[in-house]
């Protein structure tokens, strides 16, 4: 009896502890300290046979004077920024119009989003090369056609080839909360404001587009880092022209065997990402301000 | 609405393009990839799967699958009864941290688990796997369960424990069969990620393939159709989980 006049919080709270130290257990030590150790190993001095713990930067020095690191690193921003802006201008009407054009067919529209993630990532991909590849299914209907006399070829193994593939890729990943933020804005807002006279794309950046920047910036933000992340999409449909930073942590990990170095790419890439998503975020809010 | 229409149904055309090719091209019999179609073959099917290292290949990526569903259940499930139990803030800030490695790119999880193996001494290699598949897996177990334990009644085990029911008692009688289908459905979600893994995998597997990585191997080795027929297996094992996970949802038993 006394038990139970206890409040519930009060006597839920140790088993609440016990009951997350397995998995906040798991997060730290797979999780957390890797992470850190990528990081610290950012700061270490790569030797000839093994990595020195020091504090250096001379593997963002290598990654800042070498040419080519240059080259890839600004491809890579760039790319990543165009799929992750493309990405998410695509996303936003297919969230809106599911969610207001369609609201009874909504929950099956968003079904097939997330369905469509579980059609295989490296077989996505390696569809994508099929359909777009030089005997591909673009390229044979056309010439069958008679559009074009010969196959194109930038529409493969090119950085257009990766922004295309990347876009397929992420699309779910900028639909699905962009469609959650919808699902927030009270439907008689929208009904006031065509009332009051508004037009329908002076609704959407007053009314709507206020209401779901956090989801829009989410999008943004998943994207690019996903994108800038990617390396079998490049590796697989880039050809020469599209190598991205992806490959060249892959390899520094692999072939190169230059760990510190790998480490500061992939920082770099998650910091390059927090700056883009800080600018998105500016961006965004001129955008409903003005 | 006729714009929406066709937008709508452009990206889902777009979304659904790559796999409808891959099964079509799977069998069909030109070896050359395109348009026409010649005719109908299973011959691609037979030369995969006398693919020597399919065998052991397969064999990881089920123990694999099995081994992500259970842990990542396990821990899933205790994160998200927690974080229904906690206050506002706390529950915030566990559910942020959380879903913090769905967040890191796979690739940098992959590499960063790389270095922690060397760094502890430990081989790569299945385990490994298991561990990364797991961190990948366990975002999506918690979310699931988050939206199932919001709509619990929570007064129908307070009721047990009234009526003299031990907690354990409580949990195993009228918890767990309440919510024995979400957390069912996580599970099989959590393994047809597992399935699907390759980015991170990649970095932790040390000589030991999974069905991906063999994928890999010939994708990269070029346009080969047996490719279109081992990824159509593939595809067939993750849109059947999905699909049984997507039916014990809604089942609610």
């Amino acid at each position: 009896m006394i038990k139970r006049l206890l409040p519930a919080s009060l006597s839920a709270r140790p088993a609440t502890a016990v009951q997350l130290a397995a998995p906040g257990a798991f997060f730290l030590l797979f999780a957390a300290v890797p992470l850190v150790l990528l990081v610290a190993y950012s700061f270490f001095r790569a030797g000839f046979f093994e990595v020195e713990p020091a504090l250096t930067l001379d593997s963002y020095d290598q990654i800042v004077s070498d040419p080519l690191y240059q080259e890839v690193l600004l491809r890579t921003v760039v790319m990543a920024a165009l799929v992750a802006t493309a990405t998410v201008a695509i996303a936003y009407p297919f969230a809106y119009f599911a969610t207001f054009a369609f609201p009874r067919r909504r929950d099956l529209l968003i079904f097939l989003v997330i369905a469509s993630l579980f059609t295989g990532y490296l077989v996505r991909i390696f569809a994508w090369r099929t359909i777009l590849g030089r005997e591909g299914l673009i390229n044979s209907a056309l010439t069958s056609l008679g559009v074009v006399d010969e196959p194109l070829r930038f529409l493969v193994y090119s950085r257009f080839a990766v922004c295309v593939v990347l876009i397929g890729i992420l699309l779910p990943f900028a639909i699905l909360p962009i469609y959650a933020a919808m699902q927030n804005v009270p439907r008689d807002l929208l009904e006031s404001s065509r009332d009051l006279g508004s037009s329908r794309i002076a609704t959407i950046r007053t009314v709507i587009l206020p209401l779901t920047q956090s989801g829009a910036v989410t999008a943004l933000a998943f994207c690019f880092l996903l994108a800038a992340g990617d390396y079998v999409t490049p590796t697989l449909v880039g050809g020469t022209d599209g190598l991205m930073v992806g490959n060249l942590i892959a390899d520094q990990f692999g072939a190169s065997d230059n760990l510190p170095l790998g480490a500061a790419l992939g920082v770099t890439v998650i910091a390059v990402g927090a700056a883009f998503v800080a600018v998105g975020k500016g961006v965004l809010r001129l955008v409903t301000t003005c | 609405m006729l714009t929406a229409r066709v937008y709508v149904g452009a990206v889902l055309a777009f979304l659904f393009l790559p796999a409808i090719a891959v099964v079509a091209l799977s069998f069909n019999s030109s070896p050359r990839i395109g348009i026409p179609f010649e005719g109908l073959t299973v011959d691609w099917y037979d030369r995969a799967l006398s693919n020597p290292a399919l065998g052991a290949a397969l064999q990881n990526t089920v123990t694999a699958a099995f081994a992500t569903a259970l842990i990542s259940g396990l821990l899933g499930a205790l994160t998200a009864f927690a974080i229904v139990r906690l206050r506002p803030r706390a529950a915030g800030a566990v559910t942020a941290a959380a879903l913090l490695p769905a967040l890191v790119p796979a690739l940098l999880l992959g590499v960063a688990l790389n270095l922690t193996l060397r760094e502890l001494g430990f081989a790569p290699g299945l385990p490994a796997i298991v561990v990364a598949h797991t961190l990948i897996a366990t975002p999506f177990v918690t979310l699931t369960m988050v939206a199932r334990l919001r709509e619990f009644d929570r007064s129908l085990p307070e009721a047990a424990r009234d009526l003299g029911a031990s907690p354990l008692r409580a949990f195993g009688d009228v918890t767990l069969p309440l919510v024995r289908a979400a957390l069912v459905a996580a599970m099989l979600l959590a393994a047809a990620l597992s399935i699907d893994e390759f980015v991170a995998t990649f970095f932790v597997r040390g000589g030991q393939d999974t069905v991906p990585t063999v994928l890999w191997a010939m994708m990269r080795r070029g346009v080969d159709p047996t490719v279109n027929a081992l990824a159509t297996l593939l595809l067939a094992g993750i849109v059947a989980l999905a699909l049984i996970a997507s039916r014990a949802t809604r089942a609610r038993l």
